[in-house]
């Protein structure tokens, strides 16, 4: 016996919730220098081991937890984990990663990786204490709101720093935009909330003494010492530090890559008095989600008093609030704070709630919703006052929030008459808060995103475009952004599928895409990782590798019944922005988004008509 | 001595496609280049980008020296270098 492989824990734990049975399963060296971790590993395991065609809130459906070899939090963004799963809001590939110290604390606890199969009987929580399982009875914290539960928990086992996994009353309540939350950090997107409740697992929690031992450790603490002092100065670094993600606000609205009133419009005009008012009246400080996090774009924030008073959390990030101000025309920030805190206490996707909620007002505005739908709601654009009530109905599926806990696309086909023509999604994921309207990258990766129409699975494209980060890409074959306008479009297709090779990197290694942004490259995580496991890995091998996780993740989806028809942008992101700084600027428009996507296939080595990796490609990587 | 600026991404929008050369007097620091900036470009600025009052960014958008980013204002400037003024955020 030769013990675990270097560089991680070594094991994966499967339970299967019906019997309480778990198995301890060692991982091996090759398919984990092939597949690496997190998201890409996961998705080799879904593939395998799930047919086609599972019920997502189904016995059948796996969750799996998947930390990657850099998910420790003495590297650079290492407070990272994924969850991956069939998504019960998309039908395909569902996946979200959360910061936090859950994904260090379960590498702590033993694993890798947990593998949680079919449905408790009765809702229980699960703790994972230095490589032991014990389940626990979980009645009392229905109804709970995330705190509350995970107060509950911490008393329960007296341990006030226990990191802790866990849903919310939507996840219990099967929302199909609920989030699984680790404290004030979210998985938000794709519906995880859902499959955790579908199994009653209302929490996970993990703890332990192990430690990770690396095969060179004296290399390995060289060059992070340098790759942090690398950093430090990085203006991305700097900017993030000072600003938080909400930094963004008045340079997005004012750049086009801010979408207002449902994405009638790319700008709106009310960023930077948004902002000031968050400066003044919001923001406390900035913070790390992870022990050991230098960056610390996280935010603290509050509304000290009037109706919409909130305790001091972290959250104010800026999708969550550009998607209850922008989205909703609400000029209101307090009332923005108060409601993405109640989607975190609740356990909903900021993104999603945002998103239904501007679909809810869009179709009152056109007349389409019952009186016994609204039930007295006035969803006037920009009414602040009807929000957090509207929040709460979501996730509890109240009235109208039943219809809307489906998500955009289910609810149109409810409501009908036309209102899916502006229910703005792709594969059945709401957009998020950028608009391919600012660059034309953005819309090949919202139209071929694997988990559906997501800013940052795995690249935000508008900065590369718009932003012009290449993220050490260049040497890799990715122009340089400053000799590319960001609304031409010939030639991004190709561009597009190198940086989602590398931008996907984060998410299957175990890190924060962020450190991405301020300075760490692909050759820096090819040095982490080497030194880690012992395998002399450079940049392209893990670019690869990469690529391998896309083509995976897009054969689980092929095998769901996706083909290059589901690539595809809403009609509303394609249309003149209605109002704005950009109504008259005719270049903003996509003009050829078929010409892109058959260069984006032609690089994949994908079918334009299936969607599906040519043979060739498959056995190029090893699949 | 003469520096060069040059904008990155769409701030070309209001700084200028091209490197703008400011001239400025021998050991002159960030504080007067930024004072510079105001004199020629500072009417023209947006609120959100500019603060007339300080004569510094608003916001996150930062000076670029050699990729790193400039934050004392009282650092002295080489002649003949070229400051970038970028984005110091572009994801959210």
């Amino acid at each position: 016996m030769t013990g675990p492989i270097k560089g991680y824990a070594g094991y994966q734990l499967r339970v299967e919730l019906g019997t309480r049975v778990s198995r301890v399963e060692p991982i091996d060296a090759h398919t984990q220098r092939k597949f690496l971790g997190g998201a890409s590993y996961a998705a080799k395991v879904l593939y395998e081991e799930m047919p086609a065609g599972v019920d997502p809130l189904g016995p059948a459906n796996k969750m799996i937890l998947a930390t990657g070899p850099l998910s420790m939090s003495n590297i650079p963004g290492g407070g990272s984990i994924m969850l991956c799963f069939k998504s019960p809001l998309t039908g395909v590939w569902g996946e979200s990663r959360v910061g936090g110290d859950f994904g260090p604390d379960l590498k702590k606890a033993g694993f890798d990786y947990v593998i949680v199969e079919g449905r408790s009987e009765t809702p229980v929580w699960m703790m994972i204490d230095d490589g032991v399982v014990e389940f626990f009875p979980a009645e009392h914290l229905l109804g709970k709101t995330v705190a509350e539960k995970s107060a509950l928990i911490r008393e329960q086992v007296g341990d006030k720093k226990l990191s802790i996994l866990c849903i919310g009353p939507a996840g219990e309540n099967l929302v199909k935009i609920s989030a699984v939350m680790s404290d004030d950090r979210a998985a938000g997107r794709t519906g995880g909330g859902a499959v955790l409740g579908a199994k009653n697992l209302i929490a996970v929690a993990a703890r332990g003494k192990h430690k990770v031992e690396a095969a060179e450790p004296e290399r390995l603490k060289t060059i992070l010492r340098g790759a942090f002092a690398e950093i430090k100065d990085n203006p991305m670094f700097v900017g993030m530090k000072q600003y938080g993600t909400i930094g963004d606000l008045a340079g997005n609205d004012d750049g086009g890559d801010w979408p207002s009133q449902n994405w009638k419009s790319n700008s709106w005009g009310k960023g930077p008095e948004l902002f000031d008012a968050y400066a003044k009246n919001n923001f406390i400080k900035g913070f790390g989600c992870y022990h050991g996090c230098t960056m610390a774009c996280a935010r603290w924030v509050h509304v000290a008093d009037g109706s919409y008073k909130t305790p001091e959390h972290g959250g104010a990030e800026y999708e969550s609030i550009s998607c209850f101000t922008a989205y909703l025309l609400n000029e209101n920030m307090d009332a923005a704070v108060h409601c993405t805190w109640l989607c975190n206490e609740y356990g909903l996707d900021t993104i999603s709630t945002g998103a239904v909620i501007a679909f809810a007002m869009e179709c009152y505005e056109k007349g389409l919703l019952a009186p016994e739908q609204l039930q007295g709601l006035d969803l006037t654009w920009g009414n602040a006052e009807v929000l957090p009530d509207l929040v709460k109905a979501i996730a509890l599926r109240q009235g109208l929030g039943d219809i809307l806990a489906e998500g955009v696309r289910r609810a149109a086909a409810i409501i009908g008459n036309g209102a899916e023509k502006f229910a703005v999604h792709v594969k059945g994921l709401e957009g998020p808060a950028h608009d391919p309207r600012s660059g034309k990258a953005l819309g090949i990766t919202y139209a071929t995103a694997n988990r559906g129409m997501c800013h940052i699975q795995p690249l935000e494209g508008m900065a590369w475009d718009r932003g012009k980060l290449d993220w050490g890409l260049g040497k890799y074959g990715v122009p340089d952004p400053n000799t590319v306008e960001r609304w031409d479009e010939q030639g991004k297709g190709a561009v597009v599928q190198l940086l989602q090779n590398g931008l996907v990197l984060p998410d299957i290694i175990g890190t924060c895409k962020f450190y991405m942004y301020g300075g760490i490259t692909i050759d820096h995580w090819a040095d982490f990782i080497s030194a880690l496991t012992g395998w002399d890995m450079d940049g392209a091998e893990i670019l690869k590798a990469g690529e391998r996780a896309i083509n995976i993740q897009r054969l689980f989806n092929v095998r769901e019944g996706i083909t290059a028809r589901d690539d595809f942008l809403p009609e509303r992101v394609l249309t003149q922005p209605a109002f704005g700084k950009y109504a008259d600027e005719p270049a903003v428009v996509t003009r050829d988004l078929e010409g892109m996507l058959a260069e984006y296939y032609a690089a994949r080595g994908w079918d334009p008509v299936t969607g599906a990796p040519k043979e060739e490609k498959l056995a190029e990587l090893g699949l | 001595m003469r520096v060069k600026v040059q904008a990155i991404g769409d701030l070309r929008e209001y700084f200028g496609r091209d490197p703008v050369e400011v001239a400025l007097p021998d050991g002159a620091t960030v504080r007067d280049l930024l004072d510079t900036l105001d004199m020629r470009l500072g009417a023209r600025l947006p609120g959100y980008l500019w603060d007339r009052e300080t004569r510094r960014f608003k916001g996150p958008v930062l000076l670029v020296v050699e990729k790193k980013a400039v934050q004392d204002e009282s650092a002295s400037l080489a002649d003949g270098i070229e400051v970038r003024i970028m984005r110091a955020i572009a994801g959210g």
